[in-house]
């Protein structure tokens, strides 16, 4: 089957041409949310995207703000204007972030929760450890889905710092006075943070003291749940929790088979795995590239093809890091 | 896997310069694996860099380490609780890997025990080099991301190009040439996996290439802009635009009137070179000979809805509106889904630009017989029949200079919609204003 693409790449494998074109794109897709002028990405950020990620960054703005100032609840956050206009609600790890979260929305709703076993299977562990971080999962996941006032809670560490400190100098600006008692509480809430709490970092935490073998939570999400599966995935792969959710949702189902074969995924398996989260948007193309590419595609080509997309996010990325 | 859950943490203190002041004795034996001392510079880099982030944030982490020597890989779970100047560690567990994947290419690589050496860790940090990889390397340049020092090191060409990509899979690196920037030596690199990193090998090549030989390796870099070029110009692009808008809206406090001018300039210098990037990148992709655009079945109201999305900000500056076709119409075609979407926001980004405020621009689509049409009508002053034919010439601007074209973006969209079988063409409205109209065929 002769499948007409204009790819760039020099491989056999048209899947994983399409992979690596996709696995790119999320990353030109940071940029052209950021910009809102086209076109890096395969396929542009649609208005449900774009609106997606306005709506997310504004009530973590607002949460944020909101913790800050104690009594503040507004709608549209105080320091809105000076942070879009600084550039800062731009800045590639923080849309990255955002757009990871999107994903996480409507890969989470692909999966039915009352068929779940997520981390309850392991609350009563006799290994301490595991119990806890399931725990802390459950609650995560609970608070994730509770939704509002919180969100901060999910940022990453460096996210987090990097936001809060944001916000106050924004406020200080806002107000034209150093703001004493804010520094102060910017100070508590990031001591008091631990992102040990985090729903991420409770999955890879159950993924590393469990003594179920990875590929069975990596083959089996529907029954693991989407944390404990890309977690699973992230200690495989070596990849971050985040560039994974981005890329199962990605604009093709391509960079996510990739995945799981370099995780050495059954066929079978990977077809189920792709139908769960994106049963509804593969397309006959897609599914023929599916079809023709994963049987032929090798665990060694499949790992040094993902090599290059985690080397060329953190390229992206580096330039929103802290030093 | 099963994680190996200590009874009792391993400890240890780090302090702010990344000095490790106490260990307990495992933790200390690994230091020492890694070639440390104690109360010297913590040896292990993925636990030094999480002590020091701690510190710096003054935040708790919590995660996952993976650390390997000659020996061993493994994978660690580290609590880190900062204090002002130092941090405390906690190893709670502390697991073996049965082994590391590697792809088969690096899983025999050749052992490297010479003595021009550079090596860099698992993620790829210039950790150790010695003899004469070693000249002109400063104590700031270990730790930093092996890519970026020997892009600054090395003279860049393919080689170059093949060794990073090299580095970057992990893969073996087959004989290359390259040239030292700062005295013209020329080395033979080799190179490869190793248990905890990636190690290069140099051997001093008396002779420098010869200018047939390096004029060979020149045309393939030519023909990789879009690919290669691009990506690597759009970051630092990016911050350049973001750092100048913050100077320019004097968020850190005012400045000179003309300093926020000037800042202003660079950053829309920089969006121009931006976008000129991006049809550059095009540019190259629609003039390759074996160039296909791929046959989706779209819709061209739900095109032409998204592009009125995606510029709705853009238009209400100019207080522009844009008019869609009713949702209940639909026309169907057989083309690119992106390429059309490319050459429809083209369309509509030149009539904002060159209509005038406070105008409208109205997108309308049909359908006749086995063709689709989609045409993008605005209220300026419309082309002289004269130009109407010009405008579609690779950087034709009609005289225009400054407000941010390349003179790419109408020809790269003739050829991408030939490329689809169509056809991109303009003609003046009987009241004024041009219509572009995109021809696709609907089966």
């Amino acid at each position: 089957m002769e499948i007409p693409l204009d790819h760039g790449v020099d491989d056999n494998n048209v899947l994983m041409k399409v992979g690596a074109e996709h696995a790119h794109d999320i990353d030109a897709l940071c940029t052209d949310i950021a910009s809102v002028i086209f076109p890096a990405a395969i396929n542009p950020p649609t208005e449900a995207t774009i609106s997606a990620v306005s709506a997310k960054l504004i009530q973590l703005v607002s949460d944020l703000e909101a913790r800050l100032l104690s009594k503040r609840n507004p709608h549209l956050p105080l320091t809105w204007d000076i942070l879009s206009k600084s550039g800062f609600l731009r800045e590639p790890d923080l849309i990255d972030f955002i757009l990871a979260r999107v994903a996480e929305d409507r890969l989470g709703a692909c999966i039915a929760q009352d068929k779940v076993k997520s981390a309850s299977t392991y609350l009563d562990h006799q290994n301490g450890m595991l119990a806890d971080a399931a725990q802390t999962l459950l609650a995560a996941e609970s608070l994730h889905r509770s939704g509002a006032g919180n969100t901060y809670l999910g940022l990453t560490s460096e996210l987090l710092y990097k936001l809060t400190w944001q916000i106050v100098a924004a406020i200080e600006i806002y107000e034209g006075v150093r703001q004493p008692a804010i520094i102060a509480s910017a100070k508590s809430l990031l001591s008091s943070f631990c992102e040990a709490d985090r729903a991420q970092d409770a999955a890879r935490k159950i993924v590393h003291f469990s003594e179920e073998p990875a590929h069975i939570l990596v083959c089996n999400p529907e029954i693991y749940g989407l944390h404990l599966h890309v977690a699973a995935l992230s200690a495989d792969l070596e990849f971050d929790h985040d560039h994974i959710l981005r890329l199962i949702d990605a604009s093709s189902a391509a960079p996510y088979a990739v995945m799981l074969a370099a995780c050495g995924v059954s066929k079978t398996h990977a077809l189920k795995n792709i139908f769960l989260f994106r049963g509804d948007l593969i397309t006959p193309r897609e599914a023929g590239i599916f079809e023709s590419g994963y049987s032929n595609l090798q665990l060694d080509e499949a790992l040094i093809q993902i090599g290059f997309w985690a080397s060329a996010r953190a390229q992206f990325l580096s330039g929103g890091k802290l030093p | 896997m099963s994680g190996a859950q200590l009874l009792n943490p391993i400890s240890g203190e780090v302090d702010a310069d990344g000095r490790l002041v106490t260990a307990d004795d495992a933790l200390a034996r690994l230091n020492e694996r890694a070639g440390g001392r104690k109360n010297e510079l913590l040896a292990v880099p993925a636990i030094k860099t999480l002590a020091l982030l701690a510190i710096k944030l003054q935040m708790k982490l919590s995660r996952a380490v993976r650390v390997a020597d000659d020996a061993e890989n493994l994978e660690l779970w580290i609590e880190i609780d900062p204090e002002p100047n130092k941090a405390r560690l906690s190893i709670i567990s502390w697991r073996v890997l049965p082994e590391v994947r590697r792809p088969s290419a690096t899983s025999t690589p050749a052992h490297i025990v010479h003595d021009n050496v550079m090596k860099f860790d698992p993620v790829g940090r210039l950790v150790r080099a010695t003899g004469e990889a070693s000249h002109g390397l400063m104590p700031p340049d270990f730790g930093r991301d092996g890519n970026a020092l020997l892009t600054t090191l090395f003279e860049a060409g393919s080689a170059l190009d093949t060794l990073l990509t090299a580095m970057s899979a992990g893969t073996a690196v087959t004989t290359n040439t390259l040239k030292r920037l700062s005295d013209g030596v020329v080395f033979r690199v080799t190179g490869g996996s190793v248990s905890n990193g990636f190690e290069l090998k140099f051997e001093r090549v008396e002779e420098a290439r010869s200018p047939a030989a390096a004029a060979n390796e020149i045309p393939a870099a030519g023909a990789l802009f879009g690919k290669n070029l691009a990506p690597v110009l759009r970051q630092p692009l990016g911050r350049i635009i973001a750092n100048a808008e913050t100077i320019g809206s004097e968020l850190q406090g005012p400045i000179r009137e003309n300093y926020a001018l000037y800042a202003r300039d660079i950053a829309n210098a920089a969006r121009h070179l931006s976008a000129l990037v991006d049809d550059l990148g095009d540019l190259e992709a629609v003039e390759r000979p074996d160039f296909k655009a791929a046959r989706d079945n779209i819709e061209l109201g739900d095109v032409a809805r998204r592009v009125a999305g995606l510029l709705a900000l853009k238009a209400a500056d100019h207080r522009i509106s844009v008019h869609t076709p009713p949702e209940d119409l639909l026309v169907p075609a057989v083309a690119e889904f992106r390429r059309t979407l490319q050459i429809i926001l083209n369309l509509v980004n030149n009539a904002i630009r060159y209509s005038p405020d406070g105008t409208s621009i109205f997108i309308d689509i049909c359908t006749v017989g086995a063709e689709a049409f989609i045409s993008v009508r605005d209220q300026g002053k419309g082309i002289d029949p004269a130009d109407q034919e010009k405008i579609f010439e690779k950087f034709e601007r009609l005289g225009r200079s400054g407000d941010g074209g390349s003179g790419l973006g109408l020809y790269i969209s003739r050829r991408l919609a030939r490329a689809m079988g169509g056809e991109l063409h303009v003609q003046n409205a009987e009241d004024g204003g041009a219509i572009f109209t995109l021809r696709l065929p609907n089966s």
